[in-house]
């Protein structure tokens, strides 16, 4: 489990603090989707949680082991994966597999084992045929997949994704959401920065930050539904949950449920079919 | 792009052999090459192309690494056939210029050995893989960890470099398009319109540069990077292939080192 107790940051020469008394915690395969406005403190939450940065005042503790204690940092730098926003300044080998190899360098794991699990996950993320590429003749969405193979051969139990699906096309964006959502089913605990209502949709927990603050915390429908009431957020809603909401508001009897395409579908299919039993 | 010498895989005893073998190879060949009198330039040119033969390197791709080269091999010799005293073979008439056998014969060598170093340096990198031509420098250099040199953390820092060329260049080519976009005179314009913009260009590179560093500082630190002992990918072999490419490495220097001291 991860645990933030009372968490507050600041950057050097920043008036304002990054990160103001936060208080969380994250059960190990949990699905989170992290959202807010740009600068609220999104980024700096998850480079805490990787010991990039150890906190000024609080405590946080990754599966029971203290961030501010130097010791545990290659431990907890295993536990928690981070995939950055910009994949070309992650990746790191001069070819895919060197660069996938180079967590498990760092472990000081034997060639042998390294050349083994290498191509394990080249085989599981279907990377097979990129082993040897430069990593700059590669597109954005294998730039992104190889970036996670770097990440998931160190066998972490949490990752943390940054816009994990910024500047990608359909189906790159496609791909890489099919894959979060698969870690996850392995019990891996993600953690999904994300500005896309669409993506919080289908998460177990969603969280919205605000100048440093953490506003909003619970399942992504109850929070959805509570913004569809009041309208006061910088949260928009997902295109199909406006529009039933609106039609609701000309007193439709519709169900304040609806997030995604198919709740639509069913409730409108619901409404059709009592519509043509009263008339009958 | 740099066209000079890049890497193309293949399945060949010179693309199999050790990158350790291979370097010390080119550095041996080198020495020789620098060392040859005469005649004995083809001892090291024939080893060379037997290796380019074993090595099932395309002509083209020799070719291609070599030609920007040319030019400055024909501007040795021609330096050498001027401006060396001895036997006149030809007067130019009017003009203090003389060609003479000394300086003809001196400038084959000369230009011959400079492309035969380059065309060690191509084979050397055409053979190799970057990442293991850095691994196998590791190795070579590893000795100097005795006198607290970090040749580990210094190989990370070159391979670093080179997978970051590519990127540096693509950015240059992004930023320039952009200012040409805003009218900069980067390809035309006045000699010193053209140095501004130059400036305008280096700029943007520089911070980006620096910009793009901090991230993979904290990349690399959040995959587990510290310094001190780490392990990599690459598995060195010393089999038959090697063993048998260091004998033949060392019966070419023995032949040399005998005909220069023993006659």
């Amino acid at each position: 489990m991860i645990k933030i107790q009372n968490v507050s940051y600041q950057y050097d020469g920043c008036d304002i603090p990054a990160l103001n008394n936060i208080s969380l915690e994250i059960n190990s395969g949990e699905y989170v989707a992290l959202t807010g406005p740009n600068g609220c403190g999104k980024t700096t939450l998850i480079r805490l949680l990787n010991a990039l940065i150890r906190p000024a005042e609080g405590v946080v503790s990754i599966d029971g082991l203290d961030t501010n204690i130097a010791a545990n940092h290659k431990e907890i730098r295993r536990t928690v994966g981070m995939l950055f926003q910009n994949p070309d300044n992650q990746i790191v080998g001069m070819t895919v597999e060197e660069d996938i190899a180079f967590g498990p360098g760092n472990l000081n794991w034997p060639p042998q084992e390294i050349r083994r699990q290498v191509g394990e996950i080249l085989k599981s993320l279907g990377l097979q045929s990129l082993a040897l590429r430069a990593p700059h003749t590669l597109s954005g969405g294998e730039k992104r997949l190889v970036s996670l193979a770097g990440v998931l051969i160190m066998n972490p139990r949490y990752i943390a994704f940054d816009e994990p699906t910024a500047y990608l096309d359909p189906s790159g964006r496609r791909r890489v959401l099919q894959m979060m959502e698969q870690l996850h089913r392995q019990g891996i605990g993600v953690i999904h920065i994300t500005h896309d209502v669409n993506d919080m949709v289908d998460a177990g927990r969603l969280l919205a930050m605000e100048r440093g603050e953490i506003i909003l915390d619970g399942p992504p429908r109850e929070i959805l539904r509570k913004i569809a009431e009041t309208r006061d957020s910088f949260l928009s809603l997902p295109p199909v949950m406006e529009l039933l909401h609106q039609l609701k508001k000309r007193g439709w009897p519709l169900s304040p449920d609806i997030l995604s395409v198919e709740d639509a579908e069913r409730e409108i299919n619901h409404l059709l079919t009592s519509l043509s039993g009263e008339q009958s | 792009m740099i066209r000079f010498g890049q890497y193309y895989s293949a399945d060949s005893f010179g693309h199999r052999l050790d990158a350790r073998v291979k370097i010390l190879a080119t550095v041996v060949l080198s020495i020789l090459i620098l060392q040859a009198r005469g005649w004995e330039i083809l001892l090291p040119s024939f080893s060379l192309l037997a290796f380019c033969a074993a090595s099932r390197l395309k002509v083209s791709a020799v070719r291609d690494a070599l030609r920007p080269l040319v030019l400055f091999a024909g501007l040795l010799f021609a330096l050498h056939l001027f401006f060396t005293d001895g036997a006149v073979v030809f007067q130019a008439p009017y003009l203090p210029v003389a060609i003479t056998r000394e300086g003809f014969l001196r400038g084959l060598l000369i230009s011959w050995q400079f492309l035969c170093l380059a065309l060690g340096g191509a084979v050397l990198t055409l053979t190799t893989a970057p990442s293991d031509l850095v691994c196998g420098l590791e190795h070579l250099l590893s000795p100097l960890k005795h006198l607290r040199i970090p040749v580990q953390d210094i190989a990370v820092m070159v391979s670093m470099a080179l997978r970051f060329v590519p990127l540096f260049l693509e950015e240059y080519a992004r930023i320039k398009t952009a200012q040409a976009a805003r009218g900069a005179c980067v390809e035309t314009g006045r000699y010193d319109q053209k140095l501004k913009a130059l400036a305008a260009l280096l700029m943007p590179l520089i911070t980006g540069a620096f910009r793009r560093a901090d991230d993979l500082a904290e990349a690399m630190e959040a995959r587990g990077y510290a310094r001190g002992p780490r392990t990599t990918l690459h598995q060195l072999h010393f089999g038959a292939e090697e063993t048998l490419a260091l004998t033949v490495l060392f019966l070419l220097l023995a032949v040399l080192l005998g005909s220069r001291y023993c006659t």
